[in-house]
C-alpha cells in the first residue's frame, strides 16, 4: 500500500519534472550578439562554508570598482538562522556600497545581452528539486554559443561550465532571478524604466539622493518623455536644495502628463513655500478641474479655499 | 513675580498654538508614483515603520547582530520590507552548493537499495 502511494508520488514528480523540462524554450543567440563572450577579469572568491551569497556578491561589487571581501559582506547579507542569504538583502547590501543593484526583467536573452555588455550576473539556482531544494548563488561570466554553455563562478570553481539546457532548468527553479550592479549613472543594457525608478526610489529612501539623481539623469536620456522620471528628478533636486531645478522638472512632468497628481502636489507645495500663493492656487485649481476628488490634491484645499471653487 | 508668571503662561500658549497649528503637508516621495492603485496620502506611515521594525526583529531572531540588523533594514525600501515581512523563514536562502551529509547518505543508500546491494528502507524494491 505504502509502496503504491510512493510510486504514485514518484510518478507525479517525474511527470511534473518532464512538464517543466518540455516547457522551456531552448536558448537562441540573437544575431546582434557576439558568438562568444568571456569576462576573465571578474574577481573569484572561493566559497567558504555556506557563503555563496557573500562570495558571489563580492565578485560583482569588486568588478564594479568597490574594494570589498566576502568576509566584509557576510555580516551584511548572511542569515545564520537560515544558513544562507536572501535575494532582497543582496540588493540592499549593494546599495550600502554606493552601487545600483538591478534585477533582470527579461529571460535568457537578457542574460546574454548583459554578458555581452560586460556585466557579470549573479543568478539564483536550485541545484536540487522542489522537495529537496538546494539554493545556490553563482556568477555568470560568459557564454559560448558554439558549445551552448555558460561560463560561471560557482562555489569553489573559478571557471565552471554549464550547458544552457541544464542551466535553464536550475534557473527556472530559482524563479529566473538574476541581478547585476552598476555604478549609478550607468544603465544596464536591458534596463527598463519602472525597475530603474524603483531602484532610484530605494536609494532616495536611504538618503542617497546624489546616487538616485545620477540614475534619473541617465534614464532621462533614454526616456525623455517619462513624466514619472521628471517627477523623480524634481524630488532629488528639491532634496538637494535646488528649488529652481525642482520647479522646472515638476513643471516638465506636468507638461508631459497633466494628470500626474503627485507632481502637481509637490509643485503647489513648493510655490506656497516661496509665498507665491496666487500661482499655487491657480495650479491647484487646474488640477481639481481635471478631477475634483483627486485624493492627493483635495486635502491641499483646506489651507487654500480659493482653489476649491 | 506676576510678570514672570505671565511670561511663562504666554510662552506656553505660544508653544501650544504651535503644536495645534496644521502641519504643513510634506512633499510626496518618488515611490508614490510607483505603487499602482495605492494612494500615498492614505499609506500608513506608522504601519510602514512597524513593518520595518518587524523585519529587524526577524533578522535578529535569525542570528543577525542587533547593530547590523538595523543597518540591513535601513538599506531596504518600503516595498522590499513589505515583500520580506513574515516571509524570511520561507524565501529561498541560498547557501552551500554541497549536498548535506545526511541527504547524501540517504540518496546513496536509496540507490544501493534499488541496486539490491543494501536493504535499508522498507519501501524500496531491488531491480534485480
Amino acid at each position: 500500500m505504502q509502496r503504491c502511494f510512493l510510486a504514485r508520488q514518484l510518478a507525479g514528480v517525474c511527470l511534473l519534472a518532464l512538464a517543466a523540462c518540455s516547457s522551456l524554450e531552448p536558448i537562441t543567440l540573437p544575431q546582434s550578439l557576439p558568438p562568444r563572450v568571456s569576462l576573465p577579469s571578474v574577481a573569484f572568491f572561493p566559497q567558504q562554508d555556506n557563503w555563496c551569497g557573500p562570495a558571489s556578491l563580492a565578485s560583482l561589487l569588486v568588478h564594479a570598482g568597490i574594494s570589498v571581501t566576502p568576509e566584509q559582506l557576510a555580516p551584511q547579507v548572511f542569515l545564520p538562522g537560515r544558513q544562507g542569504a536572501l535575494n532582497l538583502e543582496l540588493l540592499a547590501a549593494s546599495r550600502r556600497h554606493g552601487l545600483m543593484p538591478y534585477v533582470l526583467q527579461g529571460d535568457n536573452n537578457a542574460l546574454l545581452q548583459e554578458l555581452a555588455a560586460g556585466h557579470p550576473i549573479l543568478v539564483l539556482l536550485d541545484l536540487g528539486m522542489p522537495p529537496l531544494s538546494r539554493w545556490h548563488y553563482a556568477v555568470l561570466t560568459g557564454y559560448d554559443s558554439a558549445s551552448r554553455e555558460f561560463q560561471m563562478i560557482s562555489g569553489e570553481q573559478a571557471n565552471s561550465r554549464i550547458e544552457w539546457a541544464v542551466f535553464q532548468r536550475l534557473w527556472a527553479r530559482g524563479q529566473n532571478w538574476a541581478m547585476l550592479v552598476t555604478v549609478p549613472g550607468t544603465l544596464p543594457a536591458t534596463a527598463e524604466l519602472m525597475p530603474l525608478l524603483q531602484q532610484g526610489a530605494a536609494l532616495e529612501q536611504m538618503g542617497r539622493f546624489i546616487d538616485a539623481g545620477k540614475i534619473y539623469a541617465a534614464a532621462a536620456k533614454r526616456w525623455p518623455q517619462s513624466a514619472a522620471l521628471w517627477f523623480a528628478s524634481g524630488n532629488v533636486a528639491y532634496r538637494a536644495g535646488d528649488r529652481a531645478a525642482a520647479e522646472a522638472r515638476w513643471q516638465q512632468a506636468l507638461l508631459l502628463d497633466a494628470d500626474l497628481a503627485a507632481a502637481r502636489h509637490n509643485l503647489v507645495e513648493l510655490l506656497r513655500q516661496q509665498g507665491r500663493h496666487a500661482e499655487a492656487a491657480r495650479l491647484l485649481k487646474q488640477g481639481l478641474l481635471r478631477d475634483p476628488q483627486q485624493p492627493l490634491l483635495r486635502p491641499l484645499t483646506d489651507s487654500m479655499p480659493s482653489a476649491a471653487d | 513675580m506676576k510678570f514672570a508668571k505671565r511670561l511663562v503662561a504666554s510662552a506656553l500658549v505660544v508653544s501650544m498654538l504651535g503644536l495645534t497649528a496644521p502641519v504643513q503637508a510634506a512633499m510626496l516621495p518618488t515611490d508614490s508614483v510607483l505603487s499602482v492603485g495605492q494612494n500615498p496620502q492614505q499609506r500608513d506611515a506608522v504601519a510602514a515603520f512597524m513593518a520595518r521594525e518587524d523585519v529587524r526583529q526577524q533578522l535578529q531572531h535569525l542570528g543577525v547582530d542587533p547593530q547590523q540588523a538595523s543597518e540591513r533594514v535601513a538599506a531596504l525600501s518600503d516595498a522590499e520590507i513589505a515583500d520580506l515581512n513574515g516571509k524570511i523563514a520561507d524565501l529561498p536562502a541560498a547557501g552551500s552548493d554541497v549536498l548535506g551529509v545526511l541527504l547524501f547518505l540517504f540518496i546513496l543508500l536509496l540507490v544501493t537499495d534499488i541496486l539490491g546491494l543494501t536493504k535499508v528502507f522498507p519501501f524500496t524494491r531491488s531491480v534485480r
